[in-house]
This record gives C-alpha cells, structure tokens and sequence, in this order.
C-alpha cells in the first residue's frame, strides 16, 4: 500500500533525524557538567602535563563539534568507547550488552502486567459505568497514579518478600539463565513499574470505551441487528484499541524513568542502575551511552506504536 | 395487510430523580407498501417514536403502549435476542448523519459481508455477499459498486456514505424501512438526488416506510400519508393530499404556509412565534396552545385525537374552523 508505505518511511525518516539531534543534545549536556574526564581518571596523579596527555589520547583537545561527530561514529557501530572507572577502562559496548537485556525484560514485564490489568479493569468499568466497579476501578487508579513507584517497591519487599516469602528482595536473574527465575525473580520490579501504569492505562481504556459505545455506528450496527457481542467486540473494543495503544507507546517515558530507580531498589544490573552508578563515579562516557541508549529506546518503541496504529486505523495514512 | 399498528404509545425518559415525558398517547397504523411521512420540527419526538418501535432507545428511556405490532406479531414482549433477530432483515432504520453511520476502522466491504450473515448468507461466501452487495449499491445509483466496496467511510464523501447505508439497508431486504432525516446533512443537490432514489425504490420494492423529515416539499412528493408530530404528539394524521389541500390543524397549516412561501421566494418568511419547549410534557391542555393564533380559553383541557373527514385524524377542537380556506 504507497499510502502505508509512504508514512512508514515519513516516520522513519523523522525517527533518524530525532536520533542526531537527540544525540547532540544529550553530548552537549554532558559537556556543559560540571568536572572534567580527566580529573575523574587521574584523580591525586593528575599534573599539567598528565592531563594534557589524557585528553589528546581521549581526543578531548579537538574542537566539540568534532569530538561529537567522533563520538556519534562510534555510536552508530554500537562503539561507545572505554568507561573511565569500571574495570580500568572496559568497553561500554560490552557493558551495555550485559545489562541491556535485564532492563528490556523487566520493561517488557511490566508493560504486559500494565495492558494484562488494565484490560480487565477498563473494560469492566466501561461496562459497568456508574457501579459500584467502575467506582472501585477508579479509586486503584487514583491509589496507582499517586503511589510513587520506590515507595511501591519498598512495601512490596516488605509485604510479598520479607513478610510472607513469595518473591526475593534483591536480585534478577539473566532470563538467559533461566526465564522462570527471571520472570519470578523480576515480579516484584514489574509490579511496582507496572501499578502506576496500569492505572493510567485503564483510565484511557474506559474512557475511549465509553466514547465508542456512545457512537451512532454502534446503534446503526444494532439497528441491523448484530448481537450486543459483535457490536462490543468489532465496533467498540476494535475502535478503543487506538488511543490504548497510543498512551501505552507514551507511557513508556514514564517507563524509563521508574527503570532507573526501582534497578536500584532491587538489585538488578540494569541500564538504569548503570546510568546512577556511573553519575555518582563521575564516569561521563558511560552516563551519555546510557543517555543516548534511553533516547533510542523511546524512539524505537514509538516507532512500533506508529506502526501498530497505522495498521489499526487506516485513517492515519491518508 | 397492516405493516405496522401502534397505539397509545408513551415514551418518558428517567433522569437521576424524575423522569420526563418525550412522547404520549402516539398512535397510527402503516400498511404494506406504503409511505408515511413522519413530519415536525426538532424536538417533536419524530426519531424518538421511531426509535421505540425499533427497541433503539438508551437504557434510561421508559416505553409503555397498549400495543406496537409488526405484520400482527406484537413486539412488546420479545426480548432482546429475538429483537435482533428481527432487526435489520425484518425492519430496520437509515440514519441521519451517514458519516457516522459507518465504523470508521472498517471498509464498506466489511459492513456488507457482516450484514450478510443477518441474511444467512455465509454459506455462499464473500464472493455471493459482494455480488448482492454490488447490485444493491447499483440500485442506489453507485457508479462502481466494486471499487466502493474496498473504500473506508473517510475516503467517501457524505451523500455516496448516505447511498451506501441506503443500500446496506436495500440488501438485508427488510419489510419496514425506517428512514431518520436521511438528507438533512447532505447539500441540496444531494438531498435531491437522495430523494428521488428513495422515490425510485418505494415504488420498486414491496417494503413500507416510514419517512421522518421537516420538509413538507419533501414529505409531499414521497409519502401515501402525512403524519404531523408536534411536542411528542401526533396532531393531525391523513392523506398526503388531504393534508396538503386541506391542513385541519393550525400547526400543519402554519408548516404548509412555509412550504409554499419557501416554493414563491418570498423575501420574508411567516414564522411561527415561540418555541416547542413551551408544549413539551403539557397534559392538561392543548400543546400548541401557547403558539396558535386560534387559542382560547376551551383548549386549556386534554386534547383527543379524533376523526376528521374521510379517513383524516386531527387534535384540535377548532378544526373545523379552517375547513374550505387555506
């Protein structure tokens, strides 16, 4: 389909652009830090000349714009140069190839937690607009918003992990090593990622439920006589879909953010507990490689939801 | 055969503590083949009647009547699922705004082949469904019936989405077509377009219908009989050139007044002064009452449907005063 075709390549094309200019921005940020590289390395050794040295071998003496198009090189081969602190000088890349999956999978948990719940309690709610279910939907959705996520994590230690023993404290294990440890051991983390979300997304579901069971094409649809069935199922959840998919692609911002701090709570090395340990060592290169591994991830997801939606409302195309 | 009979119906809406009246004491009776032009300005309770017939109307509305029957069966007491089953294929309705009509995730093709399993056609397949589907886009005037099969409603304008709903409409073959202001969001040669097809197919096909409009041009060149709604009342019921030639009541004649200034061009319309809210939920007396130039001091008590004429029906105990001059 050209039309479909057309604003796939619109997107991507908007997605690349994003990309360099997003990354120039998180390097400048990143230069404009206060400290300097390599005080942070040379630490007590560091002389005049000590420095000089560090920062041509670094090429930190060029001009910006050219350590940003070097730098940027390297990021498009997955090369995100050496850390200043980890292991006297590890590649990132390898790093980030470690850790990276750990934070995919406890994203992608909580993501399915989030729309496996929200599914349940939009649709009742929307079904059962006024009861006393809508009522209850909406006060955890209030309780789920208000809730920060560290706050969540510590009472589901203390409640699901130290009280009763379900679920371990610390820890996650590589869904490399086993998924069903990963899955049991990433629970917890999901969870707490997942409650805020999933009030937001039940919200949105019951809302655009309602909006759509109002439409005149659903009474056109009974008019014709489709059962109370189809109609919900073709015409009312088949159009709700949409603005679903929608905010679950914006909520994934959100997503990052709680995967830095609830990494940490728990235990699991992440690309979130990275960035943290790095900003507290003062290790620049790996802060901005996370930064920028962030960026694409947001962009990436978005570009999906794009897709996903495009193909759910043809609408969208033209 | 009677198509239809209706009598005494009433329809109130609940609100959070009370519950308001939209329609009362709605009565009249359709045979097969023909048309009924349902006419009165917003608010009259013209779509609402219609929509009580067809079990359309939200939860909170409240439908009593001494009796709604289709082809003699009563419809009073079927529940939902044998509702459905008459719905669409025994009678159905064409809405006023078409462009909502359609789901718009969905194409054309998609509405037909879903249609087509109300008519139990599955058995024979999509390729069966589309052939009906093309032939009744066909009677609707639908240059190619194929291409418009593959079209969403948003590549569509409004007058080819009111055809195609027509045709949806055509193609579950129904014995009672109601149609809701079909024209009355589609530019005027459009909407004459539209009319005229409707003109076509009554004489065509063996259905009834019942024509809901606020155009008496339009209700005259299409309708057998002229029903006139007035604040959820029926106030005169009769031949459409009985009506026409010869209104009774002094709303219907106010409403041809209009007609045939709006045919003449005059520069300035006559208006009926006031407004339908001061009639609505009115019991003990005349609802037109507050608006009519014949008002007096005897109409401020219950107000009857009675006969008139030869086969005529009217609400007002003046009628009679109008007889011979228009």
């Amino acid at each position: 389909m050209p039309a479909h075709l057309k604003y796939f390549l619109s997107r991507f094309l908007g997605a690349l652009a994003t990309i360099v200019v997003g990354s120039f921005l998180v390097f400048m940020v990143m230069k404009a830090a206060p400290g300097d590289p390599a005080l942070t390395v040379l630490g007590d050794f560091a002389t005049p000349e000590t420095i000089v040295e560090f920062n041509k071998k670094h090429g930190l003496d060029n001009p910006l714009i050219i350590q940003y198009l070097d730098w940027f090189n390297g990021v498009i081969r997955f090369n995100f140069g050496q850390s200043l602190t980890i292991s006297s000088g590890q590649d990132i890349s390898d790093l980030l190839a470690y850790r990276l999956p750990n934070t995919i999978t406890i994203g992608i948990y909580s993501i399915v937690i989030a729309t496996l719940v929200s599914l349940v309690l939009g649709t009742a709610a929307a079904l059962n607009r006024g009861k006393l279910t809508d009522t209850a939907t909406t006060s955890f959705s209030i309780l789920g918003v208000s809730m920060p996520d560290f706050w969540l994590g510590y009472m589901l230690i203390l409640g699901l992990s130290i009280n009763i023993g379900l679920f371990p404290a610390y820890g996650f294990i590589s869904p490399f090593e086993s998924i069903s440890g990963s899955l049991h051991s990433g629970f917890l983390p999901a969870l707490a990622i997942a409650a805020p979300m999933a009030a937001v997304f039940s919200r949105t579901l019951r809302a655009s439920l309602v909006e759509n069971l109002n439409r005149d094409h659903v009474i056109v649809a009974k008019s014709i006589g489709h059962s109370y069935k189809f109609i919900f199922l073709h015409h009312v959840f088949r159009n709700s879909i949409i603005p679903f998919v929608v905010v679950i692609g914006l909520q994934v911002r959100y997503l990052l953010g709680g995967v830095v701090i609830i990494e940490k709570i728990f235990g699991i090395n992440g690309i979130g507990s990275l960035m943290v340990e790095a900003a507290f060592a003062r290790d620049y290169f790996v802060v901005q490689a996370c930064a920028v591994v962030f960026l694409a991830t947001v962009l990436v997801i978005n570009f999906i939801v794009d897709m996903i939606c495009v193909l759910l409302d043809p609408r969208r195309a033209s | 055969m009677k198509m239809l009979d209706v009598k005494g119906l009433n329809i109130s809406f609940a609100l959070d503590s009370s519950s308001i009246n939209i329609c009362s004491d709605v009565s009249f009776s359709l045979a097969q083949g023909k048309v009924l032009g349902l006419i009165g300005e917003s608010g009259s309770g013209k779509t609402i009647t219609c929509k009580a017939i067809l079990d359309l109307l939200p939860e909170n509305a409240e439908v009593e009547a001494k009796e709604i029957s289709f082809k003699g069966q009563n419809l009073l007491g079927l529940n939902q699922k044998e509702f459905d089953a008459m719905r669409g294929t025994a009678m159905a309705m064409i809405f006023q705004d078409p462009v909502g009509s359609f789901n718009p995730v969905k194409t054309i093709g998609w509405h037909f082949l879903h249609a087509g399993k109300r008519r139990n056609l599955k058995q024979y397949g999509r390729g069966r469904i589309f052939d009906d589907a093309e032939a009744a886009l066909k009677e609707v005037e639908i240059a190619n019936p194929r291409e418009a099969l593959k079209k969403y409603p948003h590549q569509l304008s409004g007058g080819m989405l009111q055809r195609c709903l027509i045709a949806l409409v055509l193609f579950l073959k129904p014995s009672l077509i109601v149609a809701d202001e079909p024209t009355t969001n589609l530019d005027n040669l459009v909407e004459r377009q539209i009319v005229d097809i409707f003109d076509k197919l009554r004489n065509k096909i063996d259905a009834s219908f019942i024509f809901i409009t606020h155009d008496m041009t339009i209700a005259e060149q299409i309708s057998d009989e002229i029903a006139v709604m007035y604040a959820g009342q029926i106030v005169e019921h009769g031949n459409t050139a009985d009506i026409i030639d010869n209104p009774h009541h002094p709303y219907t004649r106010a409403l041809i007044n209009t007609a045939r200034e709006l045919e003449s061009d005059v520069d300035v319309l006559t208006e009926i002064s006031g407004d339908i809210t001061s009639g609505l939920g009115v019991h003990d007396k005349c609802r037109f009452g507050p608006r009519c130039p014949l008002h007096s001091a005897e109409c401020d008590k219950p107000i009857e449907l009675r006969n008139i004429g030869n086969h005529g029906q009217v609400r007002c105990i003046k009628a009679e005063s109008f007889e011979g001059h228009v």
